[in-house]
């Protein structure tokens, strides 16, 4: 029995015209002040949020820090995009009439190019808004960008900006990855039944390393709205904080190292359920690092959130310029976990 | 010891005395107190979790306030005063050139009234949340809000009306809601000496016609003695079609009237058949009278309140329309006339009486068909109290005002002498339990508790009178709700909590048949106010004579003109603001310095105007009175005042 995978590219040059019904990408900014979030769709003609007045309601919010207008009607892309992507279509159309099994790579590949393109083309756009600042700005934070992920989450002052394809995007993927399953089934039809096995078993494989990918990740810390796992406050100092994700996936936050640490130790987490253990270094407020690639400081004159004077910094090298004469211990991470029960007293020294 | 050191000494010891007896008085009285009735667990159930909701939404009357209160239950968590009847310049309402006609009347503006009862709109005899109506008792008057916006949507005065007090009880399917007069007056109104009381003074019950928009008018109204009708509420179930009003000073006194209006053993409960004065209507046994009265609609579209004036009313005369209206003698002066969920129980609370009457509507018609009447007065019969009569709660408390359901058999009474409310069987009138109001008790409130549908797991008291139950605020003391449990056998007390003016009645609902279609702003596409602005680039000032109009937008965080030159003493500045923002909760206020007015508290896609007549040359600064964003402080600009007659350019600019 002859099978045709043909239809299956059929299929997959189809599948990016659902671009024409469903957003590609999708940007959600989330604060404590906005319980629903402000979703921005981007599409490949247009931009739209959840109501009609999103894009003026974002407008207004990016106006503080002097970020330009995002005005739809002035980004060329959105007018030609729709001809590519029919274009490409139809060109798909026109190999699959041709029937040969090698054009089906050939186009998987041009997609793929355009959609790199496409996804680079983006992050000029974002760049561009993020970092063009209005010199007149009502609010300035030196040092801050406000561009959006490509993909992923990220914390842009008092707003967590999630970006994430849409539905649009998942057919476009889609199609791009049939149109690959269907010239490597046309190339191994001799063998269909054992390939079927093996294209399924890729699959299977795909999707489990996918969703455990996923999940497995630490996430940035929410100031305002998180909170401390150990004592219980609200991690509000973007100075301090820790984070512990373990090899399931649960995600502990904290406002300090030292509630981290104790937490674990409290707990019994082993080390083998410790998928990841961040913290945030005091010369790199917000972000998260690596805790093994931290040292960690006491001072008298850097009270930390449960007053343990710990403070992490992303290399030695930041102490001086931090801790004008500083002389204390230094730690390593190891160091830290181990002594931290018999650490010595401190007295605040506060300028 | 000298003469005046004694008597001193005298006066003190006979102090103490007294001291020492109220200390004992109010320790016999505190065992029941406020501490053993709250246990620590019945705190937990009026306990709502920070950023969760309530169950239930109660809208409580602001008596001499004239506005309605919006609070949470179990809560008692206050959101929102809604202004009704009363200018209320935190909200602009009644000051802003939108809703100045919203207080119209007939006597011209009249910027405060007394509001008592507020009634939600009925679908099938249960709250629907579409609207709720309130009455206005001292120029008689009633309201409908819109409960998607919360806003006042019209109000609409009552003709031939001496204070608006038995209003505005709905029918079943708000058909109608009704207006019936306490104070008779001269019908038609006119200069007479009032000791010709009996000759002159009538009564008139209103029937205000609700239509399917909520648009209300008076239908006809029903001529009656020149008695004082108290309250009312409609016939349910069985009994719909029939309206019931009580009525005191059947004795038609019109001095000293707490002595003079106390002195008949019975008065009576009035029940019309609104059917029947329907057909009467379409047969045209109306009288068209002569009448003046304003009905005040505020025009969402425009944005704008609008005041219409009319010129009749229809009449129905009992006497020429057998059938109409019929007398139920109930003991004694009765206040509340409470039906229950069924229909069939008929309660008059005989506030001067020691037992309370119950009366069956099965008996009621029994008594029609078989005449069983007692007399006629002005060609009303009245009914032989006995024919009528269901059975009495026998001594039940002292002073019984008002009675709800809980749609389980029960009614719940209460007492404003006694201070308590009482929870009695409707079959067996057998009094089940009470509990001891803090204090003096006017109305209660069950969720739904006068529908055919409560909800009957909260009772709410509503108390004239607080003394030392909160923190003392100088002579002039808080008035309070109380909130009961009554999901039990008992009642449990687990809540006091303060309102605004005096509670008279209220009402509550299933908080999720309101909140999701509760409006989140309005769309500026939508708004057809004749001065609104769309975008910024509307921005404008335009004179006319004296008369100078500046078209001004508001939105995160500046005006869209900002800075106004051109103006003279003597103009009369209409500011037209539009707040152009579109999103939830982000309301702009505006005021200007010197304005004999008050401010304007805009929502999004609103437009309103603020009337400033400058008296004298300067610049003045005018701001953002409602803290919008981070910016909200720069949220200002100036207004330049030349000389009558100078020569300034109108001039208006942004970031010049």
């Amino acid at each position: 029995m002859k099978v045709k995978f043909n239809y299956l590219f059929l299929l997959a040059i189809l599948l990016p015209l659902a671009l024409f019904a469903f957003p590609l990408w999708k940007i959600t900014l989330q604060a404590p002040q906005y319980p629903d979030g402000i979703s921005m769709y981007i599409w490949i003609n247009q931009i739209t949020g959840d109501s009609p007045s999103t894009l003026q309601n974002i407008n207004i919010l990016n106006h503080y820090v002097g970020m330009q207008f995002i005005v739809p009607d002035s980004i060329p892309e959105l007018k030609y995009f729709p001809w590519i992507v029919g274009g490409m279509s139809l060109l798909g159309l026109l190999f699959f009439l041709v029937k040969k099994k090698s054009l089906y790579l050939t186009w998987a590949m041009i997609m793929i190019v355009l959609g790199g393109l496409g996804v680079y083309d983006f992050y000029l756009w974002e760049y561009d808004y993020g970092h063009n600042l209005s010199p007149k700005a009502p609010i300035k934070v030196p040092g801050m960008a406000y561009q959006p992920p490509v993909i992923g989450s990220k914390m842009l002052l008092n707003f967590k900006a999630d970006s994430w394809p849409s539905t649009g995007g998942y057919f476009l993927g889609a199609g791009i990855a049939l149109a690959l399953l269907a010239f490597w089934l046309e190339k191994k039809k001799t063998r269909k039944t054992a390939v079927l096995e093996k294209a399924m078993a890729m699959v299977a494989l795909i999707t489990v390393f996918g969703l455990t990918s996923c999940s497995v990740t630490p996430r940035p810390l929410a100031l305002g709205s998180d909170h401390c796992h150990h004592c219980k406050m609200k991690i509000v100092q973007p100075q301090y904080g820790a984070e512990l994700v373990s090899s399931t996936g649960k995600i502990y936050t904290f406002d300090a190292v030292e509630c981290l640490v104790q937490y674990a130790d409290e707990n019994k987490i082993s080390a083998e359920n410790i998928a990841f253990e961040m913290v945030v270094p005091y010369d790199q407020p917000g972000t998260l690092m690596d805790a093994a690639k931290c040292v960690f400081i006491r001072s008298a004159k850097l009270p930390s959130p449960m007053g343990m004077y710990i403070t992490a910094l992303s290399s030695k090298s930041k102490i001086e310029p931090i801790i004008d004469g500083y002389d204390g211990e230094i730690y390593t991470w190891e160091k830290l976990q181990s002594g931290i029960d018999n650490l010595p007293g401190l007295t605040a020294q506060l300028p | 010891m000298n003469v005046k050191t004694m008597k001193k000494q005298h006066i003190i010891n006979k102090l103490f005395a007294l001291v020492v007896l109220a200390g004992v008085v109010t320790s016999c009285g505190s065992s029941e107190n406020s501490k053993g009735a709250l246990g620590s667990d019945v705190a937990s159930q009026a306990y709502v979790t920070p950023g969760e909701h309530d169950d239930f939404y109660a809208f409580m009357s602001g008596g001499f306030s004239g506005q309605i209160s919006v609070y949470g239950l179990p809560s008692g968590r206050l959101f929102r005063v809604i202004p009704v009847f009363s200018q209320d310049p935190e909200k602009g309402y009644g000051y802003n050139e939108e809703t100045k006609p919203m207080l119209e009347t007939s006597f011209g503006f009249v910027p405060w009234d007394d509001a008592h009862h507020p009634e939600l709109s009925q679908t099938n005899g249960v709250p629907d949340g579409r609207w709720i109506f309130i009455n206005g008792n001292n120029t008689p008057r009633i309201a409908r809000i819109d409960l998607k916006t919360f806003e006042t949507a019209e109000i609409i005065e009552i003709p031939n009306s001496g204070g608006n007090h038995s209003s505005p009880f709905t029918t079943e399917n708000s058909e109608y809601i009704v207006a019936g007069t306490r104070f008779s007056v001269p019908f038609p109104q006119k200069d007479v000496a009032i000791d010709t009381y009996k000759e002159n003074f009538k009564g008139t019950l209103s029937f205000i016609s609700v239509a399917e928009d909520g648009d209300m008018d008076v239908a006809f109204q029903v001529l009656l003695p020149g008695y004082d009708y108290d309250l009312a509420h409609a016939g349910k179930g069985k009994s719909h079609g029939w309206m019931f009003f009580t009525s005191y000073n059947t004795e038609e006194e019109h001095t000293l009237l707490e002595v003079n209006a106390s002195q008949r053993d019975k008065d009576y409960i009035a029940a019309i058949n609104w059917k029947k004065a329907e057909e009467y209507m379409a047969q045209g046994k109306f009288k068209e009278m002569p009448a003046s009265y304003v009905d005040n609609h505020y025009d969402e579209s425009k944005q704008m309140a609008f005041s219409d004036t009319r010129n009749t009313v229809k009449v129905l005369i009992p006497s020429e329309c057998p059938g109409l209206v019929y007398f139920l003698p109930t003991p004694k002066s009765p206040h509340g006339v409470d039906v229950d969920p069924t229909g069939e129980f008929i309660v008059g609370n005989g506030k001067l009486s020691s037992d309370m009457s119950i009366h069956s509507f099965d008996k009621m018609i029994k008594a029609i068909e078989g005449e069983k009447f007692e007399t006629t007065i002005d060609g009303i019969p009245v009914l032989q109290y006995e024919e009528v009569l269901s059975g009495i709660v026998a001594q039940p408390g002292l002073g019984p005002l008002h009675t709800e359901f809980d749609g389980k058999g029960n009614a719940y009474t209460s007492f404003f002498i006694s201070s308590e409310i009482v929870k009695w069987n409707l079959e067996t009138k057998e009094v089940l339990d009470r509990v001891p109001a803090y204090y003096s008790i006017g109305h209660l409130m069950i969720p739904g508790g006068d529908s055919k549908k409560p909800w009957g797991k909260y009772v709410v008291a509503l108390n004239k009178i607080t003394k030392d139950r909160f923190l003392p605020t100088g002579p002039e003391l808080t008035q309070s709700a109380q909130l009961y449990d009554i999901s039990g056998e008992k009642m449990k007390l687990i809540l006091d909590f303060p309102t605004i003016g005096e509670p008279h009645y209220a009402q509550g609902i299933a908080a999720e048949l309101i909140a999701p279609n509760s409006l989140k702003y309005y769309k500026l596409e939508d708004n057809n106010h004749p001065h609104a602005m769309k975008s910024p680039n509307d921005s404008r000032i335009v004179r006319d004579g004296n008369v100078v109009r500046v078209y001004m937008g508001a939105i995160r965080s500046h005006f869209t003109v900002d800075n106004l030159e051109g103006i003279k003493v003597g103009d009369k500045v209409y500011f037209h603001v539009t707040n152009l923002e579109q999103d939830w909760d982000v309301p702009h206020g505006f005021s200007v310095m010197g304005a004999n007015n008050a401010e304007l508290l805009i929502m999004p896609g609103q437009t309103e105007t603020l009337l400033w007549e400058p008296q004298r040359e300067g610049v003045y600064p005018f701001y953002c009175t409602d803290f919008c964003s981070a910016l909200h402080q720069e949220m200002q600009g100036y207004a330049r005042v030349s000389a009558k007659g100078a020569t300034t350019e109108l001039k208006w600019s942004l970031d010049e």
